[in-house]
């Protein structure tokens, strides 16, 4: 493992050490490791993500850095261990974000969005909608900050074309 | 009443949240949550079509019919078609990739369980495609005017090839490709040869056979020689599995600025 470290530094002037095997799960940053523009002597500045999002940030990817390794010193692993390490890695996710309120989540979906992490992204995203599966609309919009721009002629309409799916 | 403003998300992150949601109850209740998502899938970014399943069915042709009728093309990131027998004909793929190719698709993929994928005629014009990926189809035919123009990435799993001719052929309608990846072909009468992978502009190299010697010879000979006919490649991966035990050959290239390696 490279032991290379690189210095982030949030929106709030907080600074945050990575080693740069675990920057490089943002491709935003891997990018910048690859064409050179990463002084190790000066942070990275992440205009979008405050502090206390970054340490989550950081939080997953340390965590899943170490588990990309391992898949590679245990090639011959078998299926069953395999699929512990996957059940390990499913645990460790779901209390990462259970920690969460569904704002810091949303945070945590644009730093990943600005950062370019596909699987916090996912991760993230998944966990929202399992958050929401349940809601009425109006509850959804309210989470999302939609406006509701139906009348209620229209929306009584829907909901009557649409009435078996709502039993 | 008065809401509490939360961050608000981009289109595209809620679109890919909203996707999210178990079929088929929630996507009404998502037209309802605001006319703009009305129509949820005229807008989804990411469609696929299993002619397994019937909610598949359903959104996909929610997709179809919303192409069509939308006046503004919207960004078609992905379509995949994954097709078991029902809907596979080549009009039908032909007409669904046109309306992916108008929406400015990007990566394109067919899973089509052995039958024969027809490479649609749309493909040579379009500028936008960077990634294909063939999954489980026969090419029986790689017609003469064909293009794939800004293909940036192909994937070649267990593809079967009626002559060993349309590999090559295959690569040369490519002419900016820059990642390769090929999982064993299915067909036994059809070796590909290394001498066919040859792409002046290819980056990445990933090969995956359980046929090791009849198909390259000695593992480093091999790296060596995809190493000499495509000089710009900066990463190479040969992977060999023999009766489910799986072992990776990495190959360091000899370009002194390249030390990546892919491992599968």
């Amino acid at each position: 493992m490279s032991s290379n470290m690189i210095m982030l530094k949030s929106s709030d002037g907080a600074s945050f050490e990575i080693e740069e095997a675990a920057a490089r799960k943002s491709k935003i940053i891997a990018n910048m490791i690859e064409v050179e523009c990463v002084d190790e002597d000066k942070a990275i500045p992440l205009q979008n993500v405050t502090g206390n999002i970054l340490a989550l940030v950081i939080e997953y990817c340390n965590k899943h850095i170490v588990d990309d390794d391992d898949d590679v010193a245990t090639e011959e692993a078998s299926e069953e261990e395999e699929e512990a390490k996957k059940k390990k890695v499913d645990d460790w996710e779901a209390e990462f974000m259970n920690s969460m309120s569904l704002e810091t989540m949303f945070e945590l979906l644009l730093a990943a969005n600005y950062l370019n992490i596909k699987s916090l992204i996912d991760l993230v995203c998944q966990t929202i909608a399992n958050n929401i599966k349940d809601k009425t609309p109006e509850e959804v919009r309210k989470i999302f900050s939609i406006e509701n721009d139906f009348t209620p002629e229209e929306e009584e309409e829907i909901r009557k074309e649409n009435a078996w799916a709502f039993g | 009443m008065e809401t509490q403003r939360l961050v608000e998300l981009p289109d595209e992150l809620l679109l890919k949240i909203l996707s999210l949601l178990p079929m088929y109850k929630d996507t009404v209740a998502t037209r309802l949550i605001s006319k703009r998502w009305e129509d949820p899938w005229k807008l989804e970014p990411d469609v696929m079509f299993d002619d397994e399943t019937y909610e598949s069915f359903e959104t996909f042709m929610s997709f179809v019919y919303g192409s069509l009728l939308s006046n503004d093309a919207q960004i078609l990131e992905r379509l995949h078609l994954k097709l078991i027998s029902q809907y596979n004909s080549a009009s039908d793929i032909n007409f669904w990739v046109q309306i992916a190719v108008n929406r400015f698709v990007r990566e394109l993929r067919f899973d089509l369980f052995g039958e024969t994928l027809e490479l649609p005629s749309c493909l040579s014009t379009c500028r936008t495609l960077k990634t294909l990926i063939l999954h489980e189809l026969s090419i029986t035919v790689v017609p003469p005017w064909f293009r794939l123009p800004s293909l940036k990435t192909l994937h070649l799993l267990y593809v079967k090839f009626s002559g060993k001719e349309y590999v090559s052929s295959l690569l040369k309608v490519c002419p900016v490709l820059e990642c390769l990846v090929i999982d064993k072909t299915k067909d036994d009468n059809v070796i590909i040869l290394i001498s066919d992978i040859i792409v002046p502009t290819l980056r990445s190299l990933s090969i995956r056979s359980d046929r090791e010697l009849r198909l390259f010879g000695k593992t480093l000979q091999l790296c060596r020689t995809l190493e000499e006919l495509n000089p710009y490649l900066l990463l190479l991966g040969v992977g060999l599995v023999f009766h489910h035990s799986k072992r990776c050959t990495l190959y360091r290239l000899s370009s002194p600025t390249t030390n990546l390696f892919q491992v599968f």
